[in-house]
């Protein structure tokens, strides 16, 4: 395939692919509770994703190593266990979270309560991932995730006032409220910079046998694709800061949130909600099902692949059907997806450094980036994010239990 | 290490302390006025077609339960409880799929809404 | 010892490149006179265990016994099996023939298998 084709599938995946629930409700919450004074967090969360999603490609096309791999034999088995543990522990509760979104879509639609639609989601995404192959996972479900797209037509039809949404780029803090703020901007920031994102980057690398003539792709893709992704999950805050803000409905349930496109679109618009919900939170539940799989497996030197059959790769399947039925169980259980949904994002922002130093270490090693290693630009951002998670690390649980 | 865990145990005692009543008064008004210009708009909405029966239903529902969650262990304003009671009528507007009743209905439950936010003004609470 | 850097924790892959594990442990032998020498490299989850605590290689031990799990001993392979170390580390084994599959194998046999759509 022509390099443009493949930046352009690349783009188009990454932007369809780009939401998720974490994204979904920390938008909806911070656009009604704030309007528009925490766009410049997504904008920070994206910058640094930008750079750690492209930084996990290259290490995975130069080194050939995922970056779970390439950890565990850098640092050592006995250091290793300590981000896997809390990897797999995280990847648990946002992969409920995500079920939950996508029975909560369903529940949306039908009426019928998302907790009966758990195990009926969960076998669905165990059959595509057990049928499937790569390629048909990351582009075919990616590609109906464009259907968010809806938010950006949405903001277009609303017509904000542009100076108002600028100003909601440059980093303020208010006065009021000042609690359930940093709440919702650290809930951002675990939503965005979310480590299965670039876990699953690397091992889909090398499963797609990347090589270092593709870095160029892996820097577009990386650049353009969360680039554009992030204008879908901003343009879920506008929409939510121009519709819910003015009545006064400060989001804290799904529920809410639903009626934000109704003002647009009409009945449409209540139907674009849960499809947007249901397929984008569909998507993450394929990607952290196989990510902590591929994780797990990678640590232990199993074989392991979507592109493998699944008699090929036994402890690999044995390990995403296990971990799916029981993320399903906390929605079947009746636990509140959308606290569900807050508390892991709160709990990814507390592992984010352990999981990033070891990486940053990686980017600047040699023997496995080769020629290729980090410049000045790459390395500011990544200690800048390692700086800004070891402070949002120190200050998630008790805002939390405060602001949440 | 140690100064994580004593700046996390510190912050948890500013939080067990913070429910004061007066900061429940604080969380019922603002939770009172969230849910119930939900209910406004999903009224709107509803009877326009714009929204299923059962969602509708489901969401009213769940207005007044986040709304009685929030009055406990508190005597709530009497304007609270006149709200409870619109949202009530409003469910059996809809239920009966009354729309002539439900339009009364919301047109009370709007000047309620406004009659909540001076109350809120006057206690200092910005919604 | 920069071996020791360089080979633990590595994977291993078989004569046909399939994946057979990780290099869990080493041996190393001493003799007198001589610098030190790579005899084995070792794959297990006792050896493993044994990295993090020694107490915990007990627990796993006796778990893989309650489970009816036969090879208490972990899977040495001699130096001398070792053909290459770059990315990987190749072997000179048939994967499948070896005990570093077991678990492997009999989740295929008695679970993956009975689930129909594998292949």
């Amino acid at each position: 395939m022509s390099k443009i084709l493949e930046v352009a599938l690349g783009i188009l995946t990454s932007i369809g692919g780009f939401l998720d629930v974490g994204a979904i409700a920390t938008a909806a919450e911070a656009g009604s509770s704030f309007k528009f004074q925490l766009l410049w967090v997504i904008l920070l969360g994206t910058i640094c994703v930008i750079f750690l999603v492209e930084m996990s490609g290259r290490l995975a096309a130069v080194s050939k190593h995922t970056l779970a791999d390439a950890v565990r034999e850098r640092f050592g088995f006995n250091f290793y266990i300590l981000p896997l543990l809390a990897e797999v522990i995280v990847d648990f509760l946002v992969l409920g979270a995500e079920i939950g979104g996508v029975c909560i879509a369903l529940q949306l639609v039908t009426g019928i309560s998302f907790q009966w639609w758990a195990i009926p989601v969960s076998f669905a995404i165990w059959l595509m991932l057990w049928k499937g192959n790569f390629s048909l996972i990351e582009n075919g479900v990616s590609f109906l995730g464009l259907v968010t797209l809806a938010f950006v037509v949405a903001t277009f039809k609303l017509r904000p006032s542009l100076p108002a949404v600028a100003q909601g780029l440059l980093p303020t803090i208010p006065h009021q409220d000042t609690t359930h703020y940093l709440f919702i901007a650290v809930s951002i920031l675990g939503a965005l910079i979310s480590p299965y994102l670039f876990y699953f980057y690397s091992s889909g690398a090398v499963e797609d046998k990347w090589d270092k003539d593709i870095l160029g792709v892996n820097r577009a893709v990386a650049g353009l694709g969360m680039g554009f992704g992030s204008i879908v999950s901003m343009a879920v805050l506008i929409v939510a800061a121009l519709v819910l803000n003015p009545k006064g409905i400060q989001v804290d349930s799904y529920e809410q949130a639903a009626l934000m496109l109704t003002q647009p679109f009409g009945y449409w618009g209540f139907i674009l909600f849960a499809a947007s919900l249901g397929i984008a939170c569909f998507g993450a539940c394929l990607e952290i099902t196989l990510d902590t799989a591929y994780i797990v497996a990678q640590a232990f030197g199993w074989n392991w692949g979507e592109n493998l059959h699944p008699q090929e790769a036994a402890r690999f399947s044995f390990v995403y059907t296990i971990f799916v039925f029981l993320a399903a169980l906390l929605m079947v259980f009746g636990i509140d997806p959308l606290q569900l949904t807050l508390f892991s994002m709160a709990l990814t922002a507390v592992i984010l450094p352990i999981t990033i130093i070891p990486f940053l270490v990686l980017m600047n090693d040699p023997k496995y980036v080769g020629e290729y290693k980090n410049g000045w630009m790459s390395n500011s951002v990544v200690i800048f994010t390692i700086a800004l998670a070891f402070i949002i690390a120190i200050f998630a649980i008790p805002l939390e239990i405060i602001g949440g | 290490m140690k100064k994580i865990l004593l700046t996390s145990l510190l912050w948890m005692l500013v939080a067990c302390n913070e429910s004061s009543s007066h900061d429940k008064l604080i969380k019922l008004l603002t939770t009172t006025h969230s849910w119930t210009a939900t209910t406004q708009m999903l009224g709107e909405a509803w009877a326009q077609g714009t929204v299923p029966d059962h969602y509708a239903q489901e969401t009213l529902k769940k207005s007044q339960a986040e709304i009685a969650k929030a009055t406990q262990d508190l005597t709530p304003p009497p304007l609270v409880s006149e709200l409870q009671q619109t949202l009530q009528e409003i469910t059996t507007n809809i239920e009966q799929q009354n729309k002539t009743a439900l339009a009364s209905s919301l047109h009370q439950l709007s000047i309620e809404q406004q009659q909540l936010e001076t109350l809120a003004q006057a206690e200092g609470v910005h919604l | 010892m920069d071996v020791i850097r360089d080979i633990l924790d590595n994977q291993i892959v078989d004569r046909n490149q399939r994946k057979m594990g990780k290099v869990d442990g080493i041996g190393i032998e001493i003799r007198d006179g001589q610098p030190p020498r790579l005899a084995y490299i070792e794959i297990g989850s006792t050896t493993l265990a044994r990295r993090l605590h020694p107490r915990l290689q007990k627990w796993v031990a006796a778990l893989e016994q309650k489970l009816g799990i036969k090879s208490n001993e972990p899977f040495r392979i001699p130096f001398s099996q070792v053909r290459d170390i770059g990315i990987d580390v190749d072997v000179d084994l048939e994967a499948e023939q070896t005990p570093a599959l077991a678990y492997e194998m009999w989740l295929r046999e008695h679970i993956i298998k009975r689930i129909p759509g594998g292949l």
